[in-house]
């Protein structure tokens, strides 16, 4: 009797997921069940539909309220950040001694356009803070829009400024040449624009008014030139390279291998990718200590990949064989400059935008800009570590 | 042939293991044996939850997501004490485990559609969570030790993973639960006129899998010290494709454990070999890719052995 019962339930159920109940009732059939008990199911199997419908708006309030809970613990920590964030401020907020806005466009403010390739890496959040604080420094309203690090959000994000008719447009794009097409759109616009720590341009017919980076290429050349004299031009490296394809490993790659090469007794014995991360970087490293029983220095193309090779190095007991020296100079890396003998030298990969909103708000002005801005990257090791490191800068 | 075929994973991975050997001295240390496992410790859980949904003809690509979630709310929480953090963490990949389970299972979405949907969310909950940086300060020392100490000289990490696909290989072989996971993949109705409740199966395996992401993303914050919002990327595929690897067939219902734990080695030889050997970073993924064609060759030419068996009974 109870195993007829439970077949009974087998068969209710299945009707009831089934997009075709004919099949189970003809089965059911088959089974000996009556005309009675396969209504039954016919009926139960209506019933689903609804239940079906009860059970989607119930999943919708299950995630609405993760999301609402999740909030509600990031808020502390965290500020909003939408797709689209507008930072307002007044020319009275600003400081007497900063450039304030020319006094014929005193009563309407200028408003700039900043299109963010991604935001999920602390520089380029950083690089957005800057911006923001710049712009209540100087007086203008600033429009930041993230690219989600896709090109076509980039475009479309470019394209609404056009729109909008802003005053200047601000570009940090990591898409290469498929950007290309958005600054021709701005430039038939007439908005002037100002590509930021990003890619300059290969192509001499791209119209852009001010280009202002660092130099990766130098960054490169700076950071071989310091390994070799360290190491006094002979010695075993360890190369950790970011991801391979990406810009900004290509540029820095370029110029460490061209200046290195010109000490031939410096032996590149590894090269592997970290994907610019710490967990990749230290299995990476992990295996490349493995592999070589002498390492003099190693060259890590960010500091998030210098800090997980540190980990391997120390794990594998071998901290006093080496030196590390690296890029980009955020917080963290300064504080193992200053606190640890392996961690060398890092070169700054300037993060602050305050000179590109300068150069916008310069432009709007009517003033003639430089059309190539070279930030400086200085190297910071022990010796000049104090004078850099600020407990309390944003990257 | 049948036979043969059932050994191909661990043949290659002794080819690759001898091969790895002739080619670097460094290869067979007891060192790099236990780097290798350690650090393929969070894919490997993956793994071995990833195994029991692909056997029930199911797929989870949300994990990668999940991890990195994990991740960023265990480095944020700290102050709640260790085991605390461990209990928010298990239920985060519960909770996301069982709302894909609800969306395959009730709403009736295909897996790959509902955990690719939960991917995208569970990446932007963390990007949200986090402001999109990492949380670098706070993890505990407490915290760290769970990945950074070793028994033994053996790194914890490389013990979970042991200790997760033994227990996988259980409950997969000799508990009623496991024979359920088998029998919803051969065939969903067979199995329900059978009395298996195929529901509470699917939802179980997608929140051991949810769990098992969590737990994973706690690791790396231990590992790491920080929590780190772009962990975690791209696991969902090397966790299929290590259960690929190791002869478990996408349509479900054919495969084992120790299989993906093959699948796991083979994995972690060639990555640890890649970089012994110093190839470039480039060629790297097509190594990789020619791996998970091969297997797969493999398993379509066993799928067709057996069928060509059965029409001829």
């Amino acid at each position: 009797m109870q195993i007829r019962q439970q077949q009974k339930g087998v068969m209710v159920q299945y009707c009831k997921t089934t997009a075709n109940s004919d099949d189970y009732i003809f089965l059911a059939q088959k089974k000996g069940y009556s005309t009675q008990k396969i209504t039954k199911i016919e009926e139960d199997f209506e019933m689903s539909a609804k239940r079906l419908l009860r059970m989607v708006s119930l999943i919708i309030a299950v995630t609405l309220f993760a999301g609402v809970m999740l909030t509600g613990c990031g808020a502390t920590q965290t500020q909003d950040t939408k797709a689209q964030t507008t930072v307002e401020s007044t020319a009275a907020a600003a400081p007497a001694s900063t450039a304030a806005p020319a006094t014929e466009n005193n009563d309407k403010k200028i408003v700039v356009g900043f299109s963010q390739c991604v935001m999920n890496h602390p520089f380029r959040i950083a690089n957005v803070e800057s911006a923001k604080q710049a712009a209540e420094k100087y007086g203008v309203e600033l429009i930041v829009t993230d690219g989600q690090g896709d090109v076509n959000k980039e475009i479309a994000n470019i394209e609404s400024f056009i729109a909008r008719k802003v005053d200047v447009i601000i570009v940090s794009s990591l898409s290469g040449k498929a950007i290309y097409p958005a600054y021709k759109q701005v430039a038939a616009a007439g908005i002037p624009l100002i590509i930021a720590a990003s890619g300059v341009p290969d192509d001499p017919s791209i119209p852009y008014t001010s280009y202002v980076a660092t130099d990766e290429v130098i960054m490169g050349q700076t950071a071989a030139k310091y390994i070799a004299e360290k190491l006094g031009g002979k010695g075993n490296l360890a190369y950790i390279r970011g991801v391979a394809e990406s810009t900004n490993s290509e540029l820095r790659h370029r110029g460490f291998t061209e200046e290195i090469a010109k000490y031939p007794d410096i032996k590149i014995v590894a090269k592997q990718s970290g994907e610019w991360l710490r967990l990749p970087a230290m299995q990476v490293m992990t295996n490349i200590l493995q592999a070589n029983d002498k390492i003099d220095a190693v060259f890590s193309e960010n500091d998030e990949m210098a800090l997980g090779a540190i980990e391997a190095i120390k794990k594998a007991g071998r901290e006093n064989e080496m030196f590390v020296v690296s890029m980009d100079a955020q917080k963290e890396a300064l504080e193992a400059i200053k606190n640890t003998k392996i961690f060398d030298m890092t070169i700054k990969n300037e993060w602050s935008l305050d000179t590109a909103v300068k150069l916008a708000l310069d432009v709007a002005n009517g003033k003639t800009i430089e059309k190539r801005v070279l930030l400086d990257s200085p190297a910071i090791n022990k010796d000049n570590i104090d004078k850099m490191y600020d407990p309390n800068s944003i990257f | 042939m049948k036979k043969i075929n059932r050994y191909i994973p661990v043949m290659s991975m002794v080819v690759l293991v001898i091969l790895g050997s002739l080619l670097s001295d460094k290869f067979l240390t007891f060192r790099n044996i236990v780097n290798m496992v350690q650090f393929s410790a969070e894919t490997g859980l993956l793994a071995v939850a990833m195994t029991l949904v692909i056997l029930t003809g199911g797929i989870d690509l949300s994990v990668g997501s999940i991890v990195a979630l994990a991740a960023v709310v265990s480095a944020n929480n700290q102050h709640l004490g260790v085991v605390p953090v461990f209990l928010l963490v298990i239920v985060i990949g519960a909770v996301l485990g069982s709302i894909n389970g609800l969306v395959i299972t009730k709403a009736k979405v295909e897996p790959f559609m509902a955990t690719l949907a939960m991917m995208a969310i569970a990446r932007a909950l963390t990007l949200w969570y986090t402001n999109g940086g990492p949380i670098i300060r706070g993890v505990s020392d407490g915290f760290q030790s769970i990945a950074n100490a070793s028994i033994f000289n053996i790194p914890l990490p490389a013990i979970y993973v042991v200790a997760a696909f033994i227990i996988g290989y259980i409950a997969l072989n000799r508990t009623p639960f496991g024979r359920h996971v088998m029998a919803v993949g051969g065939g969903e109705e067979t199995s329900r006129l059978f009395g298996i409740n195929v529901e509470r199966v699917k939802m179980s395996v997608y929140i051991i899998s949810g769990i098992l992401a969590a737990l994973a993303g706690a690791l790396i914050t231990a590992r790491l010290g920080m929590g780190e919002p772009r962990s975690g990327y791209d696991y969902e595929l090397t966790a299929i494709s290590m259960v690929i690897v190791g002869g478990t067939s996408l349509t479900g219902g054919r495969g084992t454990m120790e299989g993906s734990f093959i699948g796991l080695i083979i994995f972690a030889v060639v990555m640890n070999l890649m970089n012994l050997l110093n190839i470039s970073p480039y060629v790297q993924p097509i190594v990789r890719g020619v791996i998970i064609v091969l297997a797969a060759l493999v398993i379509s030419r066993r799928g067709k052995l057996s069928l060509i068996r059965t029409t001829m009974e």
